[in-house]
């Protein structure tokens, strides 16, 4: 067996191989599917401190190889996550690496706090990221001083490895990538959904209530990939690559590009197995190639 | 946990009428025998055009190894499917989704469908026949070619009443008329439950009915899916129902929609919800 494991700051991952957060729910959702334990880790969907509503209807829009959503950050908050959902997480063989937001700096420390002082959490991602919602999500990604500040409040209090994910939605990726390993982030995970837009030509409505949504699934890959090479090439802290990954091929390219681990998300809606077969996948392709550490392939693209 | 992924090969898939097909396929025996409203979610193509399933519900079980979908082509990833030939195996996920709930207090069911919204109603008339309640069926459409499944129901030996918009078949006008007409009679009410499928209007103005004539009633929605299994939460219904547990006090106001109603996920909570749950201009 080839070996795969990979360090994400301090955390050690037995696989690269992660599932993203908002599209594998708590877990639970998916173990009649996938054997859980399996997984390099679980990125949990997006926790707020209290619980929240998420977006009106209709939510979702299927796209060429892609899709629209806007959710809204729907989550059950800090609270019942912890009492009901990450108990049941704990249980599995895999790294725990809880997603979080907030709609002020203070909030998303006080989430982090809250979660550091939690048994069970291997590490924290910073969504600085979400389009959808007004507060909050994107606007501390999109703008280098909000991310400054963001970043460097939640690191402050939380002592968990820290993981920055941030929008695609900007000039210069690489930009925001290095205030956040300033601020001291561990890792960056990039990228979060491109904002996107539908419209039905019969009713002249968009297809979805908030008129735009986060574009995500394979339509967005060669964008992702762009972004990780270049912030491959920016920073030194490791990159975890996600958008549009489907098989196991997506995912080496990932890694080639510059990716220490790369995460599943859309495809875990389409076929909730991908996670497990790309780790089986890997596996075959550095036997293959006679490669015995997955480490020589990160960044091992020829350019 | 109850629901699967498996491969079922194609056993028959024709056209019954135009654009509603009716596809036969083997289910396997590690899976669990779907309950009447519950659905499958599908692998349409065999690549990642479309990119998603389709959840579509399950019409028939005809016999121990083998259930039917009853589908109308709507848009791509039904049509693709359309496409699908005998002896093909297509990926599925379930059964998932609540199905219908039979109360035992009830003796007379009225069922109510709009076009295609027939599908899941004939597993539940069949339960409903064992548990040896009386039955009403309404079907409505447009035109003639959306009246399904006509003979499949009357050979079960319930009521049927049909409508149609063009009156090129039954009575015409709305289904909702005929439904109200026959409610109206006194000999119905009393022990009745309602059960309806098909467009939103329609369940909309079934749901009116039941409320106006104090009948419960189950009603069976449609969204969009990502999942189908509670993760992507994309199939959003808002509801009436306020849950406490959702509910925390204080600042975080801002962050809630401005009414602050819930909403449910149709692939989990439902497909079937009780009508008096659902916010129909939500």
């Amino acid at each position: 067996m080839a070996d795969l494991k990979v360090k994400i700051g301090s955390l050690v991952l037995k696989n690269p191989v992660m599932v993203a957060s908002g599209t594998f729910g708590y877990g639970e959702e998916y173990s009649p599917y996938i054997d859980l334990n399996i997984l390099g880790a679980i990125i949990t969907k997006g926790i707020s401190l209290h619980p929240i509503d998420g977006n009106p209807p209709p939510r979702i829009w299927e796209t060429p190889s892609g899709m629209l959503n806007s959710i809204g950050l729907q989550n059950v908050g800090a609270k019942a996550f912890i009492k009901e959902k990450l108990s049941y997480l704990k249980s599995f063989d895999t790294k725990i690496i809880v997603n979080i937001f907030g709609t002020t700096v203070k909030e998303y420390a006080k989430v982090a706090e809250r979660l550091f002082a939690t048994q069970g959490v291997d590490a924290i991602e910073l969504n600085i990221s979400c389009p959808n919602v007004k507060k909050g999500g994107m606007i501390f990604g999109i703008d280098p001083k909000s991310t400054k500040k963001v970043v460097s409040a939640v690191r402050k209090v939380c002592g968990l490895p820290l993981i920055a994910k941030l929008s695609p939605n900007v000039t210069d990726i690489t930009e925001f990538a290095r205030i956040a390993e300033g601020e001291g982030a561990d890792a960056i995970s990039l990228i979060n959904t491109l904002l996107g837009l539908a419209v039905d030509v019969e009713t002249r409505k968009p297809r979805l209530a908030t008129i735009t949504g986060g574009l995500s699934g394979p339509a967005i890959k060669p964008i992702a990939l762009r972004m990780i090479w270049q912030v491959a090439k920016a920073v030194k802290v490791p990159i975890i690559g996600m958008g549009g990954i489907c098989s196991t091929e997506d995912a080496l390219e990932f890694i080639l590009a510059g990716a220490t681990a790369i995460a599943v998300g859309t495809a875990n809606f389409f076929n909730p197995n991908t996670a497990s077969e790309i780790i089986k996948g890997i596996n075959s392709y550095m036997t293959e190639k006679g490669i015995g550490d997955i480490k020589e392939l990160i960044g091992g693209m020829y350019a | 946990m109850d629901s699967k992924q498996f491969i079922s090969t194609i056993k028959t898939h024709t056209e019954v009428s135009p654009d509603y097909f009716l596809l036969s396929m083997e289910l396997p025996s590690e899976v669990k025998r779907p309950k009447p409203g519950q659905f499958f979610m599908i692998k349409v193509g065999r690549n990642n055009d479309p990119l998603l399933r389709r959840p579509l519900s399950i019409h028939r079980l005809i016999s121990a190894d083998t259930v039917q979908i009853l589908y109308r082509v709507r848009g791509k990833g039904t049509r693709v499917l359309s496409k699908r030939v005998l002896g093909e195996r297509l990926d599925i996920l379930g059964p998932l989704g609540k199905g219908f709930e039979i109360p035992s207090q009830i003796n007379e069911a009225i069922l109510v469908a709009g076009g295609v919204g027939i599908a899941p109603l004939f597993p539940l008339a069949e339960e409903l026949k064992r548990a040896g309640k009386s039955i009403k069926l309404f079907i409505g459409g447009k035109n003639r070619e959306d009246i399904l499944c006509e003979d499949d129901f009357r050979s079960l030996g319930l009521e049927i009443y049909i409508s149609t918009e063009d009156g090129s078949y039954g009575k015409g006008g709305l289904v909702t008329d005929i439904l109200e007409d026959y409610i109206q009679t006194p000999d119905s009410r009393l022990q009745t439950q309602m059960y309806a499928c098909g467009p939103k209007l329609m369940l909309k103005v079934v749901s009116e009915i039941a409320r106006f004539y104090s009948l419960p009633c189950y009603v069976s929605l449609e969204e969009r899916m990502a999942c189908g299994i509670g993760a992507c939460l994309g199939c959003a219904v808002k509801t009436r129902v306020q849950s406490s547990e959702l509910r925390v006090k204080g600042k975080n106001s801002r962050l809630r929609t401005p009414d602050s109603r819930l909403y449910r996920l149709v692939c989990k909570d439902g497909p079937v919800f009780n009508a008096e749950e659902i916010d129909w201009d939500g």
